[in-house]
């Protein structure tokens, strides 16, 4: 569809502000590192520490989940605080995960076993970490007894997730900055260093949709006042596009009073150019991204900031040039650009 | 059966270390070794513990964590209920 500059088209503003979700600056600085991370990759061997006392107390546990989360809930049962190499971390755990932990342990125990049981089993959780650790370098870890694990100022957690004897359990492990940086940038390097081939520089852009049209029309398409279909409904998902063809699926949010792109999970389509026709884009935005920065967004759920302040511009682009510009609007549930 | 280096524990300590044993024997002290402020002592105590004949191992740590834990109720009991001192000597003296 595409409306002359005389029709009155009932246009809708597209929102940004309204439409996108807002995504954190915390999250997204860790996005492409901490919170990809696997945190199981690291300790190997922390499921063998615990088979001599499964087997002697006759129970099955089993790690269902180890996944690293922005922040825990902090509605504990109890929570204990170690350090890493000076600096603090804490475990905690829910009341739920304590009762399934308690009643494999020690069932029907007196509270104040209970307690004992729930700090040696702590102490047992953090040694063996520390004995399972695979990174490159060894740390110091210590398990502090006079240290408040409310008191710690948690900039990330790993979600934990046992089963015994088919019962749930999660354990929370609090990390403050020191460590998640830590973790993040292992994370990051351990990428890098496992990326099966060398990824390139590239020069990404940010496309809503693009259009296939005869080079005779595009002249129509481009003059100002024109409404142009862009035949896409109207959603956060945008394509980032290199050198012609999808590169990563995304999705738009808000990072701040910008435009953030996140990488989502799905198929890559192939974009079909007819014979005899132009591919005109509609792209957000365009940038440079070093082949560490792309391997790295390559990640589903890895976060770049576009620094493009929200809005509802628009570039129109043929052949990697820039030949007009457009307002973002949406029609009866598509897409649509008004040229300016 | 001596346990020397257990006995000299405070009462929390001596409850954990004797509940540790109880649950992974001698492994307890390699767990309990990275305690910050007493690492070296609790490992010490779980293997001093640990240590006892096997066959009186189980039954004697057994006795160990029911003596400490009865020890902690016996403290948390006397805070509680402190021992009202004084109070006869002001109703003599009214």
């Amino acid at each position: 569809m595409q409306g002359e500059s005389g029709q009155d088209l009932a246009l809708t503003l597209w929102n940004p502000d309204r439409c996108l979700r807002s995504v954190s600056p915390e999250v997204a600085r860790y996005s492409r590192g901490f919170l990809r991370c696997r945190p199981e990759k690291w300790f190997p061997g922390f499921a063998m520490q615990w088979l001599p006392l499964a087997h002697s107390l006759g129970i099955e546990i089993k790690l269902c989940e180890a996944k690293p989360v922005e922040q825990a809930p902090r509605r504990w049962a109890c929570a204990f605080a170690g350090t890493v190499d000076g600096e603090p971390l804490g475990l905690a755990l829910e009341e739920e995960g304590a009762e399934v932990l308690l009643e494999a342990v020690l069932p029907s125990a007196a509270p104040r076993s209970r307690q004992i049981v729930l700090e040696y089993l702590a102490r047992r959780f953090l040694s063996s970490m520390a004995i399972s650790w695979s990174g490159p370098e060894s740390s110091l870890v210590q398990f502090e007894p006079d240290l408040d694990a409310n008191q710690i100022r948690e900039v990330g957690a790993i979600k934990v997730v046992v089963s015994i004897n088919g019962a749930q359990s999660t354990v929370w492990i609090l990390l403050g900055r020191v460590l998640v940086d830590r973790l993040d940038g292992l994370w990051r390097r351990q990428l890098q260093s496992t990326s099966r081939h060398n990824s390139e520089d590239a020069r990404v852009q940010v496309e809503f949709a693009h259009l296939t049209v005869p080079p005779s029309l595009l002249a129509d398409y481009l003059k100002p006042g024109t409404t142009v279909d862009l035949e896409t409904p109207v959603s956060d998902t945008v394509m980032v596009v290199c050198e012609g063809r999808p590169f990563l699926p995304a999705r738009l949010c808000r990072l701040g009073d910008c435009f953030g792109v996140e990488t989502i999970a799905a198929p890559l389509p192939v974009f079909q150019l007819p014979a005899g026709t132009t591919r005109l884009s509609i792209e957000l935005g365009q940038a440079d991204w070093n082949g560490v920065f792309a391997r790295e967004m390559s990640q589903p759920g890895a976060v770049y900031d576009t620094g493009i302040r929200l809005g509802d511009r628009v570039g129109m682009v043929v052949n990697g040039e820039q030949v007009a510009e457009a307002l973002l609007r949406t029609y009866q549930g598509h897409f649509v650009v008004s040229v300016i | 059966m001596d346990a020397k280096k257990f006995r000299v524990l405070p009462v929390e300590q001596r409850a954990l270390v004797a509940m540790a044993v109880l649950l992974d024997g001698r492994e307890a002290a390699v767990y309990l070794k990275n305690d910050a402020v007493n690492g070296a002592g609790l490992h010490r105590a779980a293997l001093d513990l640990a240590g006892q004949p096997p066959d009186l191992r189980m039954p004697f740590v057994g006795t160990m964590l029911r003596m400490a834990l009865q020890e902690m109720e016996q403290a948390a009991d006397s805070v509680q209920d402190p021992v009202m001192r004084g109070r006869g000597e002001v109703e003599s003296a009214g």
